[in-house]
Order: structure tokens, then sequence, then C-alpha cells
């Protein structure tokens, strides 16, 4: 059954149909949704107790604590909110890299956006997406609504990559723009100083907000299986290098391998999930293997 | 350094091909987008350095492969460091065998021709400022001395002379002349070419002190002491003209032989043929006496590789010196092994002496009667034996050389000079016999053997017996003839031929001596007649008289024949002629050339010129000795002079010679000997004639020269025993003449550097195969692509 959208399958939408991201931290919800709530209230779910203050509904005083301690101490209960997610998706010009795969770590991406934010849409949370490369292409405000999806969906299928890349700068930025709690995910290459952009994601988790960094690579970055001599030129600057790449592969290799575990590393540190894929993983599964790995921690 | 094939140089320009292909390859590098060039640039970096290095490497290598192959494809040479700078100058040494065997013809013409050809060859490819020798392996040895020069007029002068000779060759001595040449030679290319017939003969000296090599290698173990042959590691070229030899029957050894060397007596020439070559022959000889044929042999079948013997049985019908010749019909492969000459000197009859103790008036008591006349029968004007009968005082001027044998019959012990000259009589070959007697004293001949170092008896006498003081005996018989002893071979039969001799008195004496010959004994055992052998003659004593006093010998019909059978055996002496091999030195004691001076010479030959030598010895002023040639040299010894030896001769050519006399070797007192004469021209066969000059006799004495019939021995040294014999040198064997042109521009040119080059290229490979190996990574499984999650 065609959904419609082209990054939107339906063999990916039946591998997730069961599936629910729910936030590890809490999130600042405006609905009542799956997310723990920061906010204390008097809901179904007890929390914790208090010390009684005047003007505390007496119905929510712990009778059981006052017999046994002589002092008085309500109720709290947890309020479970939705989630706005913030989609970040790199659109970076290296992004646009395609090797022996079928899809450009761009559409990728962008499949892997879409069905992110079908789930999100499902779960009632809201989601906004955001393009960049080396400024915000794109800054779709959050929603929930079919509507806000459908032209989510659009603006994936019109998108194209771009230049280069500038991911800390634009961390940064939404970093210091988003006020409320929520979900980060970031799907990109991460094709820019390390040093910037783990900055930049320290600047989101000192915002608490929690972060999911999708790294996306083509197999081809990760093996470089290249063995003729080759002149290679960057997607973005246009750069060129001539290569035997036999000799340098080994380096090569160190090299990006390097770059991940100091990814890897510095998210383990500071609790953001960190997926390293390739395009060569089907997308559906790899999110549903991420999920319910989360959902089992 | 030199190309062989220097076009292939051009094929160097291929190691540029390395070099181009890698720049190709670099402008055909494939364009391949790729996200980011980050990691590329670092790893590029991190790996420019060592690569750089790695691709200069291998490029070196493959371009040095190519550079390598092309250089060694265009066979390079280098002899030495001179080389290199170029026009190295060259110093050779031909040595030539010109024995007898090279004038063997081979391939149509005789050997040394085609040598003679090759050495020309040679000398053409020599270049201004060359230096050459040639060594001649047989022949006379030059006045002066090889030497290396700078102009061949010297060498190409010899070799146009130069004649096949009639001796061997020693060429592993000549290569050791040619080493010591070269090895003080200055020039940077040297080599020896050996230019022979390969005939083993030539190389007997090799490996003369067990299989040790002569020519001791500079690689080669060293004994304690020794050191390396100078210029062993000159590099030998041996050539080899031994081709297909024209079928060749040689003349062996002459073998001849006679009861008694006088005219009327038969002589018995044994020659031995050899066929030197693989199919069978047929050939004749012919006997010439004096250059007359005397006879002809009927047609000898030879077979293959075989030898045969044939006899001539002829007589010389009067004395002298005789020449004769043993001479193959027809034309063979080499004539100079055709001929075998001999010269024999032949007298009318053999004298014998007589002396007698003493002459009594009544002819039958005379102590020389009996023996006399059955030696001499009175009326007989022809006899094969001529006696000569002489008293006591005349045995000590008397020559005894000129006579077989000499009969003492009872005379009293001679005198020590007496004794001196008769032990040299004997020892010359000369025949004595003691006929005992009443004037015979065994002590006084006991010391007269003293005298003569005991060679004068056959034993010592013990004392004089008469069977009359014997008890019950009035004689002795004679029990035992020896049968075995030549001249009783018929007389022992019937026994009662010699048992019938009394024997009525006797000297006893002592036959234990070693070599005596116990031939006729008593009845109780004691000898009666004894021979001993000393050095060329011999010694008898008949213990008895020839006096019927003493036996009834005489009387006996066994007496005659007992006599003259013994005289003839006794006269027949060592016999045989001189015989020298060409090329081999004439050596003559004085006392040999002139028996008047000293008195000894145990064969003479009739006086030609009818002297008589009985009167006082005159010495001899010199000797004259002529060549086959009809030559004649002389040399005079001066009497005061004694040590020096002047030289005049009047034969042609040989005025300014090298001496071919050795002077005598110490000063000599007036009359005392001068020693000996050596005389070294006989490399031309045929018979040598020496003769006196001046002095009491003008007796003869004729040597033969011959050629070595082992000369026509075709056995072949082969290249293995070269090889092991010449300690390692540098060998080169060719057997074609012809090219000895390009032999000798591969030595001139050196060693070969091709197989090196071509060995480097295939390590230079091997290494860059491995360097490359080992250079270029291998891909090394994929990586798993599965998403990793971060922890």
């Amino acid at each position: 059954m065609d959904t419609g959208y082209r990054f939107l399958e339906p063999s990916a939408l039946a591998r997730v149909k069961n599936l629910s991201l729910v936030a590890r931290g809490v999130v600042e919800g405006f609905i009542s949704g799956l997310h723990s709530s920061p906010y204390k209230g008097f809901s179904a779910e007890f929390a914790e107790h208090r010390q009684y203050t005047a003007g505390d509904d007496p119905r929510h005083v712990d009778y059981r604590m006052l017999a046994r301690t002589d002092r008085l101490y309500v109720k709290q209960y947890e309020e479970e909110t939705n989630m706005r997610v913030q989609i970040l998706l790199d659109a970076s010009g290296s992004m646009g890299y395609r090797h022996e795969s079928q899809l450009t770590k761009l559409e990728y991406a962008c499949y892997l956006t879409a069905i992110l934010a079908y789930l999100m849409t499902r779960q009632q949370d809201s989601v906004a997406l955001g393009t960049f490369d080396t400024e915000i292409k794109l800054d779709m405000p959050s929603g929930s609504s079919p509507r806000h999806f459908n032209e989510m969906m659009r603006q994936l299928e019109r998108l194209e990559p771009g230049r280069e890349t500038d991911i800390a700068e634009t961390l940064h930025h939404l970093a210091g723009r988003l006020k409320r709690r929520g979900l980060i995910v970031l799907v990109s290459d991460l094709y820019d100083e390390p040093e910037e952009v783990i900055r930049a994601l320290h600047h989101f988790r000192h915002r608490r907000h929690e972060v999911i960094l999708f790294h996306v690579f083509d197999k081809a970055e990760l093996d470089f299986p290249f063995r003729d001599l080759t002149s290679f030129y960057d997607l973005e600057t246009r750069e060129r290098i001539a290569v035997e790449p036999v000799y340098v592969r080994e380096a090569y290799i160190e090299q990006i391998n390097a770059f991940i575990e100091n990814y890897r590393r510095a998210c383990a540190e500071m609790q953001i999930d960190y997926v390293m894929t390739d395009t060569s993983v089907p997308y559906d599964y790899m999110l549903s293997r991420y999920v319910a790995r989360r959902n089992q921690s | 350094m030199t190309f062989l094939a220097h076009w292939f140089l051009i094929a160097v320009l291929a190691g540029i091909i390395p070099v181009v292909l890698h720049m190709i390859h670099r402008q055909r590098a494939k364009e391949q987008p790729f996200p980011t060039l980050r990691f590329l640039r670092v790893s590029v970096e991190k790996t420019r350095r060592r690569r750089r290095v790695q691709d200069l490497l291998l490029l070196v290598l493959r371009t040095a492969a190519l550079v390598l192959v092309a250089i060694g494809l265009a066979r390079p040479t280098i002899t030495g460091l001179g080389a290199l700078w170029g026009g190295a100058r060259s110093a050779v040494v031909i040595v030539l065998d010109n024995s007898a065997s090279m004038g063997m013809i081979d391939g149509g013409r005789p050997r040394l021709d085609t040598a003679r050809a090759a050495a020309l060859e040679i000398l053409d490819e020599l270049a201004d400022g060359d230096q050459v020798a040639l060594l001649l392996a047989g022949g006379p040895v030059p006045a002066e001395p090889a030497q290396l020069q700078r102009t061949q007029e010297q060498a190409r002068q010899r070799l146009a002379e130069c004649r096949a000779s009639y001796t061997g060759a020693e060429l592993a001595a000549k290569l050791g002349e040619a080493r010591k040449l070269l090895a003080e030679a200055d020039a940077a290319n040297k080599c020896i070419y050996v230019i022979t017939d390969m005939q083993a003969r030539c190389w007997e000296s090799l490996g003369a002190e067990g299989d040790s090599p002569i020519f001791a290698a500079p690689s080669a173990p060293q004994k304690s002491g020794q050191s390396p042959t100078p210029g062993s590691d000159i590099p030998i070229v041996l050539v080899d003209c031994h081709r297909q030899p024209k079928p060749n029957v040689a003349v062996g050894r002459v073998r001849l032989e006679t009861p008694l060397p006088i005219a009327g007596l038969p002589v018995k020439a044994t020659v031995e043929l050899q066929n030197t070559s693989s199919i069978a022959q047929q050939r004749y000889v012919e006997l010439l006496i004096n250059g007359t044929r005397r006879a002809s042999s009927p047609a000898l079948a030879l077979p293959p590789d075989g030898r045969i013997r044939h006899e001539f049985v002829f007589d010389f019908r009067q004395g002298g010196l005789h020449r004769g010749q043993l001479r193959l019909v027809g034309e063979d492969g080499l004539a100079l092994d055709d001929r075998h000459f001999f010269a024999v000197a032949i007298d009318r009859a053999a004298r014998v002496a007589i002396i007698r103790g003493r002459q009594h008036e009544i002819p039958y008591l005379d102590d020389a009667f009996y023996i006399r006349q059955a030696l001499a029968p009175h009326g007989a004007t022809e006899s094969a034996i001529e006696t000569t009968v002489l008293d006591a005082a005349e045995l000590a001027d008397e020559p005894l050389g000129r006579y077989r044998v000499v009969l003492c019959v009872n005379l009293p012990a001679p005198d020590a000079s007496t004794a001196r000259r008769l032990r040299r009589y004997v020892a010359e070959g000369g025949t004595l016999v003691w006929i005992c007697g009443d004037r015979v004293e065994p002590d006084a001949y006991n010391r007269m053997n003293g005298e003569a170092d005991g060679q004068l008896l056959p034993g010592a006498l013990l004392g004089v017996r008469a069977a009359k003081d014997e008890p019950e005996r009035d004689s002795w018989n004679v029990t035992f003839l020896d049968q075995e002893y030549p001249a009783f071979a018929d007389l022992t039969e019937p026994a009662s031929l010699f048992e019938s001799i009394l024997v009525y008195k006797h000297v006893r004496f002592d036959a234990a001596a070693p070599g005596t010959w116990v031939l006729a004994r008593l009845d109780d055992g004691q000898v009666l007649l004894a021979e001993r052998k000393v050095e060329r003659g011999r010694v008898l004593l008949l213990g008895t008289s020839c006096q019927v006093d003493w036996t009834n010998l005489p009387l006996r019909p066994i007496f005659l024949p007992m006599v003259l059978r013994l005289t003839y055996e006794l006269a027949g002496g060592p016999q045989g002629p001189r015989e020298l091999l060409a090329g081999s030195p004439l050596v003559l004691r004085w006392e040999e050339i002139t028996p008047g001076a000293t008195g000894v010479s145990p064969v003479s030959s009739e006086a030609e010129h009818g002297q008589d030598a009985r009167g006082t010895p005159q010495l001899a002023t010199g000797v004259e000795i002529q060549s086959p040639s009809g030559d004649k040299v002389r040399l005079n010894v001066s009497e005061n002079q004694g040590a020096t030896a002047g030289l005049s001769s009047s034969a042609s050519g040989s005025e300014g010679d090298s001496p071919i006399f050795a002077a005598p070797s110490a000063p000599q007192k007036s009359g005392q000997s001068p020693g000996t004469v050596r005389y070294t021209d006989t490399h031309r066969p045929g018979i040598y004639v020496v003769r006196p000059l001046g002095g009491a006799t003008s007796e003869e004495i004729a040597v033969s020269v011959n050629i070595d019939p082992e000369e026509a021995d075709p056995r072949t040294i082969s290249q293995e025993q070269l090889r092991r014999h010449l300690g390692g040198a540098p060998l080169v064997f060719t057997d074609r003449p012809e090219d000895l042109a390009e032999v000798f521009r591969r030595l001139r040119e050196g060693h070969g550097l091709r197989d090196i080059f071509l060995s480097v290229v295939l390590l230079v490979l091997i290494f860059e195969t491995l360097l490359s190996n080992r250079l270029v990574p291998k891909p090394s499984h994929d990586r798993e692509g599965a998403a990793q999650t971060a922890a």
C-alpha cells in the first residue's frame, strides 16, 4: 500500500507500528502524552511526598504518613505529557554522497527522518523539522497534525544536498532558540570539527534536551574499497586529491574509526544516544533495533 | 669493459619504460567524488614520505632490471682494472711442440705445419706494443734463453726455421719457463699458448710427485714452506693439432746379438715394429750395412695398434766399424721413426792375452804351452781367436783393453799397480782368468787381491794342497762340472769326460764371495774352477795348473773343447753397441776415448790406421766427433792448462755455437786423465764417431743415436688430466687451430660478465617482487556494514 510519500515506505511503517519512542528524561510537553513531564501535579501516578504547606489540597494529604510520623505530607503525582521533537537533518553537500548503494546519505536520512516523524506524530508528539548545511535551510515549527506531517514529507521530498557544512554553528543556534526541553534528533555525517560539534551537542544537553544522534555514512566511507589510482574530489569544497587507495586505506580507516570513536565517546559522556549506521543497513531495521534496545535499557 | 654484442645496448633505453608507465598511470587516475577529503588528506600525508621512498625504490629496481638485461645481452667483458681505461697490453708466450710426433702427417699435412699456421695466426693478432716469446719444446736448446720481445721478428724467424725434431718434448718444463717469463711482464693481459698434438708422453713430468700438481695455483692449499708458482694464474690455451693421423708404423727397439763380435760369426738383429694406427698394415723392413742393403724382410702384417718382431741374421765379413740401419720401406704417417741406426765394432778375431809366469826352453814345459796350442794351433792362419803371449814383466805396460780375455798362467802375484790395472780392466768389461801353478803363492795373491779391493779373485786363496800329502790318495778327480754354464753345456755327457780329469795338486780357495759361480769341484767337494762377476767383467780361477805335474787335464780329450768353449764364452763379454736417444748428451770418459793413455778399454776396434799400440803409450791431444752429416768438431786439450779446453772446429756452422763440450772439470796434472767429454748436439739420428786426436791409438768409438721409439706412442693426455695436474690454472682447450684468433680476442677482452649481469637481474627481479608484495597492502575483509549503536 503506497503511503503517498516518497520517504515513507509501507514496510517501514509496518516495522515501527508497534514501537514507541519514549523520552528518557522529562520533556516539557503541552499536552498529555507518553513522556514524563517535569511538572509535578496531582494526577494518577504517585511520584513522591512533600511537606504540607498552607493552601495544598487536603485530598492529597497522606494520612498514613501522618499516622506514622505525626507530620503532614502531601502526595505528588507524575504528570505525563507529549514531547517536542526537533529533527535536525544535515543537508550539506557531503550528505549527497553515494558509492554503490541505492541511496545517498541524504536520502537515507530523509527516510529515517520520515519514519521518525511518523512515529512521533503517531505518539501525539510534536515534531519540528530543520535542515541545514552552512546555515539553516528549513525551519519548520513543531506540529503534530496530519497536515503538518504532510508538509514535512513534502519538504523532505524537495530536499537537495547543499553546500559545505557548519553543524556546530547551527546546533548552537538551535540550542539557544529551543526553550523547552525536548528531544533533539540529529541526522548527519558530522563532517565538521568534532570538538565544535561536541560542544554544540553539549549545549543541548546543558539545556536538558535529550539528544539522539544518527551518524550516517556510506559503506564506502567506512571500508574505503577503492583500489586503482583515483582522483577524489570533495563534494563540498570541490578540492581534489590523487591517491593510490591501497596505500592510504589503512591510514584512512584508522582516521575514520578514530573520528567515529571520538563522537561515540563524547556522546556516551553526555548521555547522548549515538547510533552509527551506514546506508547499506535498512533504516527501518536500524531504527527498530535502536528503539527496542532503548526501551529495554 | 667491452661489449661483444654492442647493438643490444640500445635496449638500455627500455629503462625509461617504468618511468613512462608511471607517468601515464598517474594521468589516468579515475575521478571519484568523496564526501570529505579531510581523512584522505591526513592519510596521504602520513604515508606520503614512505610511499615516495617505496615508489622510488621500486622504480629504480624495475628500471635497473631492464637496463641490466640490456647490458647483459650486450655481452660485456672485462679483463682487469686497466682495461676499463682502454687499451690493455698483452704478453703472450707461444710454446710450440716440435717433438718428433709433430712430424706426423695429420689431416693431409704435417702437424707442425698446422701448428706453425696457428702460431702465425696468434702473431698476426698481436697489436703494436704487445710482447711475445716463442719457445720450442723440442730440438737443441738455443744458445740464448728466450725473452719477451715487443717485436715479432725473432719469433717469426724461429717459427719459419723450426722443424720437427727427433727428440721428445717436455711441455711441463716449457710451461714453467713460460710462466716465469710472463710473471715478470708488466702487461695487463697475459696468456700462454701451447700448440701440441697432446701426446701423453710430452706431459709425463706432470704429477711426478704423486698426484700433487707441480704448478701450485694461488688458491690451492700449499704445503708447508711452498709458495704459489709465479704466473700460475695466467690462462693457458691448449691448441690441439691432433686430427686424423695418417697410418704409421714405427721402428721400435732393435736388439743385436752375437756370441762374439768377430768377423764371420752370425749376428742376429731383432727389430720390433709398432703399428700406431687403428688399421692393420703390411710393411717391409730392410737391413742396410754400411749403406748396402743386405737383407729385406717378407711382408710383415701388423695388427691394429699391435707390435711384431722380425729377425735378421747376418754376419760381418771383415772387422772394423760397421754402420747399420734398419729401415721401413715405403712412406707412412711419420718418416722420422722409420729408421734405426746401429754401429758395431767387429774384430777380425777375438784377442786373447796369455800371460805366462815363465818361459821354458822346452816348449811343452812352458806354462802356457797347452793353453796356447789349444787356442792357436800351430800353422793355423785363420782363427777366430788371436792369442798374444806375454811374459809377466810385460803385463805392467801392456794395454789390456785390446784383449777380450787375459789368461794369467802360473803368474807370481802382480804388484799393486798391475793389480789396479787388472782391476780396472775387469771393471770395464774384461775377463781375467787365473790359472794356478807353482808360482802362485796364496798369501801374495791375497795381498794382491786386497790391493784391488778384493775384486780380482773369486775368493781368498787358502793354500796349496797335494794329493800325495793326503793319506791313501794320490789324486782327486773332478766330480762336478756345471752343465748350466754355457761353455760346458755339451761337455758333461758322458760324465766320464770330466770325471777322468785327475788333479794331483791344486790351490784351495774360498768360493763363498757374493756372485761367485762354482763351475767345477773335486770329489771331496773342493772348488776347482769358479767364476765371479765384477762390475762389467768377470774373474775366473782354475785352482790347478795346465802342467801335467799338477793335473792330467791337458792330456784329456775334454781339454781342447773345454778351453776353446770357455775362451769363446769369456770373449763374448758384455756386448751391444753404444746407443743414445736423440738429444741425449754423449758422455765419454777420457779413458774410453784414449785407451792408450790409461790403458783400459774393453771394446776395442781394429785399428783402422794399422797403428801398433804396443809401444810406449802417447797421450791423446784431443778428440774429434763426427756427426751423421759428416760435420766434424774437434776438442783440443792442453796438457799444461788441464782444466781449460779450447775449441777449434772444422765443422761448418759450428763456430760460435754454444759449447757442446764440457770442459774437464778439474785441474789435471800432466799425464793424468782430464775427466769426461760431453757432447750435447745429438739431435740428429745417425752414427756419431768419436776419435782421439794424436795419441798412441786411433781407435774410434761409434755411438748410434736414434729417435725414442716411444715418440710413436699415439696416446694423448685428456683434458681432465691436464686440469688436475696444472693446479687450477685457467685452461682453455681448442681443437680448432684455425679459430685461434677468436680465442685470442676472447682472452684479450677478458671475462664475460653476461652471466653476472643476468644473475643480478634475477636477484633484482626477485627483490622487486618481494618488495612490491610487501609494500602493497592486501585488501582486508569488508567491514561489517551493520549500524553500530552507542552503548
